[in-house]
């Protein structure tokens, strides 16, 4: 089943995507389908990196995951933490 | 000049008149709703090819108020962007107004077009691989909670 979340990010990807990069769609829209792309930030990491690699035939799938956090989640507790420890120094 | 009117049905395209003249050189098109204008012309060209195959004869009985023409499969990109066009645009949950603007722009309906009929395709794999679609099911909702949860988090913050 589809979530809201997943149309958005599925819009956002076609209206934000080069032509010339159109050959590596179907490799993002499977991470987005299976949840490694899951928010906005990451989408634009994703499709940055593969504009960069757009004259690539074939993406270098690690890197691809590194630049945009593939399967990273980060709860906003954690992200609570994060900037309090920052705040507090 | 010939006005016809055309409706998808499934992967078919029918074309439909009222006219009895179909001796005429001008062909005038009804853009029916969910009928773009880059279509036009393949529907034009697939229109053309019936009648010059079937002549006159098909048109000669007396008309019903919608005398059918012709139909035809189409070729694989007009079929998928013909019957997925709209289909995709409202699958997507775009507002009425959204969807009008994005019918102006050919080019991107064409895109929304392609890229809903792969996301339909890799779901229906992973629903038929079955393993995968628990753990994923489950890593998307984690994913969303948490996105919804920051979301809120952010809302509160300001």
């Amino acid at each position: 089943m589809f979530v809201d979340l997943q149309k958005i990010l599925l819009y956002n990807l076609t209206t934000r995507l080069k032509p010339q990069a159109y050959h590596h769609l179907p490799l993002v829209i499977g991470y987005i389908m299976n949840g490694g792309i899951s928010n906005d930030a990451q989408l634009m990491a994703a499709i940055d990196y593969v504009l960069h690699h757009s004259s690539n035939e074939k993406l270098d799938v690690r890197g691809f995951e590194e630049s945009c956090g593939v399967g990273a989640v980060v709860t906003p507790d954690e992200l609570e933490d994060r900037v309090l420890t920052y705040t507090v120094c | 000049m010939i006005p016809v009117h055309f409706s998808v049905e499934g992967a078919k395209l029918c074309i439909y008149s009222s006219e009895l003249d179909f001796t005429g050189f001008g062909v005038r098109v009804h853009c029916g709703y969910g009928i773009l204008p880059s279509m036009l012309f393949e529907i034009l060209k697939l229109f053309l090819r019936f009648r010059t195959s079937l002549g006159n004869t098909a048109v000669t009985a007396a008309p019903p108020k919608r005398t059918y023409i012709a139909s035809g499969h189409l070729g694989v990109n007009l079929s998928i962007i013909a019957t997925t066009a709209m289909d995709s645009l409202e699958w997507l949950e775009l507002s009425e107004q959204k969807i009008k603007d994005t019918l102006k722009n050919v080019a991107l309906t064409k895109a929304l077009a392609q890229v809903v009929e792969f996301a339909k395709n890799v779901e229906k794999n992973a629903m038929e691989n079955g393993a995968d679609v628990t753990t994923s099911e489950a890593k998307k909702q984690k994913v969303c909670a948490c996105y919804n949860d920051m979301l809120q988090y952010r809302i509160r913050q300001r």
